[in-house]
């Protein structure tokens, strides 16, 4: 039986009409039209299909639409204002974090949400933070050379574990 | 061979990969209302939490409900003391609460490290406490969309065989997979379940069947509400170690829950427990091991004997992919790091320095 929901997703109100089995990812790719949400295994494996859900990184394949139903999602469309990219954002092109892009997305929102919990983490923190999101072109390296180099910048440079 | 070709095409052509099909979804404001939607839901109905086991399993054809009962609207309680002393924690609860609460890192610093350590920081958001431990057996076989396996279904999928054991009569080996299970066992907690006649209270050890099809002793219409750590639990030394394939983002290869308790001086162990998960089809207490290491001195030469002994009695089933010789060895290297572990930190609390001879942690 079909609903009416409402998602705030980057701040903006969407009424949809979804059937509840409608993943919230299929719903912010297909009736939405946002496609920065990637759909990787679609099983909650790979961390492609990454948004946050107030603050907190989910994985939108295995969440139903209805389950979000008048809750705030920030997409990767939602992170740059216009043409200017976010601090992650810019750190991962400073750093050549990208190579085929699919992943991108799902880590710079887990690279988000880790920054506002903690500003300042070290290497093991990054790590565990984007355990759930899986790369497999960069080796991690570079994605992680761009999450401290976009962590706050009065922090003390963090090179202690350098060699991962 | 027409029709066995007719079937592999029909199932190709009906097939919806990924996608999941329609059912109800229902959206209860209170836990009795949560249980009146089940019995009135009947047998095809199934409880969605976080979802991140449930709706995988969906999309593979394992689960297949007519109904979802959404515990959206349920919201955790914070987790406190009660009167009586337990640590009392909602079943809602999701694991990023509990592995990040300081009450249960004091408390429980074992049921932290094994909520700390499931799946990624994505599945720890959605999933639940009373989700891990009511999630589905595994299988390597099982856990892949049917429709590219051409084969028939195997017990789990209401078939008639078991691949990965042919030979081992009609019952299900999926292994069960929580890394809270073992622990909870560890701690001696009870699980408050609400029926549609009352609360009842169960010893979580009494919880699991090790029956593949069925591995929960849970009525399709009740509902697991709380978890209750009894007060002598929450002074004892606990540790929990998850051995995975890669670190993080992975189903344990084993897991491994210890909880001693250690008498005045921190030396003589007076009650032991320790139990392994995610090696059969449902969590194994190492009993002999246990009464070895119960009144007996806590010292490096026991403990690679008790986890030798641990080694032997625990049966592990051979799965995904690892063999029995490689899981016993887990266990009992697992066994010897965790009470090392204890061992250090007692040394480390009493200012001396006893392990290092001889005993490679």
């Amino acid at each position: 039986m079909k609903q009416a929901i409402e998602l705030i997703i980057n701040g903006e109100t969407h009424d949809l009409i979804v059937t509840p089995n409608v993943t919230l990812q299929e719903a912010i790719r297909e009736q939405i039209g946002l496609k920065g949400t990637k759909a990787g295994c679609e099983m909650g494996t790979c961390g492609a299909c990454t948004v946050l859900l107030g603050d907190k990184p989910i994985l939108s394949c295995i969440t139903l639409a209805v389950e979000c139903q008048g809750k705030e999602i920030t997409t990767i469309e939602g992170l740059s204002e216009g043409p200017t990219l976010s601090n992650m954002q810019k750190a991962f092109v400073r750093a050549g974090a990208v190579q085929c892009g699919f992943c991108t997305p799902g880590v710079i929102l887990s690279g988000t949400a880790l920054l506002k919990k903690n500003p300042q983490p070290n290497v093991s923190d990054i790590k565990k933070a984007l355990e759930g999101n899986l790369c497999r072109c960069t080796g991690y390296n570079s994605i992680i050379e761009a999450v401290l180099d976009a962590s706050d910048p009065s922090a003390p440079q963090q090179d202690q574990e350098k060699k991962l | 061979m027409i029709c066995w070709l007719e079937k592999i095409s029909g199932g190709l052509l009906n097939s919806k990969t990924m996608k999941l099909s329609q059912f109800d979804h229902k959206t209860p404001t209170s836990k009795k209302e949560v249980v009146d939607l089940l019995i009135t839901s009947g047998q095809d109905s199934a409880i969605l939490a976080g979802g991140t086991d449930l709706i995988p399993n969906m999309k593979n054809g394992i689960l297949m409900p007519k109904t979802l009962v959404s515990l959206k609207h349920l919201s955790a309680q914070k987790e406190h003391i009660t009167k009586n002393g337990s640590l009392k924690l909602d079943a809602v609860s999701t694991l990023s609460q509990i592995a990040e609460s300081p009450l249960i890192k004091e408390k429980a610093p074992s049921l932290a490290q094994a909520a700390f350590h499931v799946g990624g920081q994505q599945i720890r958001n959605r999933a639940t406490l009373g989700g891990n431990l009511c999630q589905e057996s595994r299988c390597l076989y099982l856990n892949q969309s049917h429709d590219f396996q051409f084969v028939e279904a195997c017990y789990k999928r209401a078939g008639d065989c078991c691949y990965p054991f042919p030979d081992g009569g009609r019952i299900c080996r999926a292994v069960f997979m929580s890394d809270m299970a073992p622990v909870l066992i560890t701690l001696g907690a009870r699980l408050v379940v609400l029926t549609s006649h009352g609360e009842r209270q169960v010893d979580i050890a009494d919880f699991y069947t090790g029956d593949g099809l069925k591995p929960m002793n849970l009525d399709p219409n009740e509902l697991i509400t709380s978890v209750l750590i009894p007060l002598e639990s929450q002074k004892m030394q606990c540790r929990f170690i998850k051995a995975t394939p890669r670190g993080g983002l992975e189903f344990a290869m084993v897991s491994i829950a210890v909880a001693l308790t250690l008498d005045k001086r921190d030396k003589k162990c007076s009650k032991a427990l320790i139990a392994v998960g995610s090696i059969n089809t449902k969590p194994l207490r190492a009993l002999e091991a246990e009464k070895k290491l119960t009144g007996s001195l806590l010292k490096p030469s026991n403990v690679l004997e008790v986890s030798k002994k641990a080694a032997n009695e625990i049966k592990p089933l051979p799965h995904h992919g690892y063999s029995r010789g490689y899981l016993s060895q887990l266990v009992e290297v697992y066994i010897k790091r965790s009470l090392i572990d204890i061992i250090k930190a007692v040394d480390n609390k009493n200012g001396n320095q006893i392990v290092g001879k001889g005993v490679k942690p």
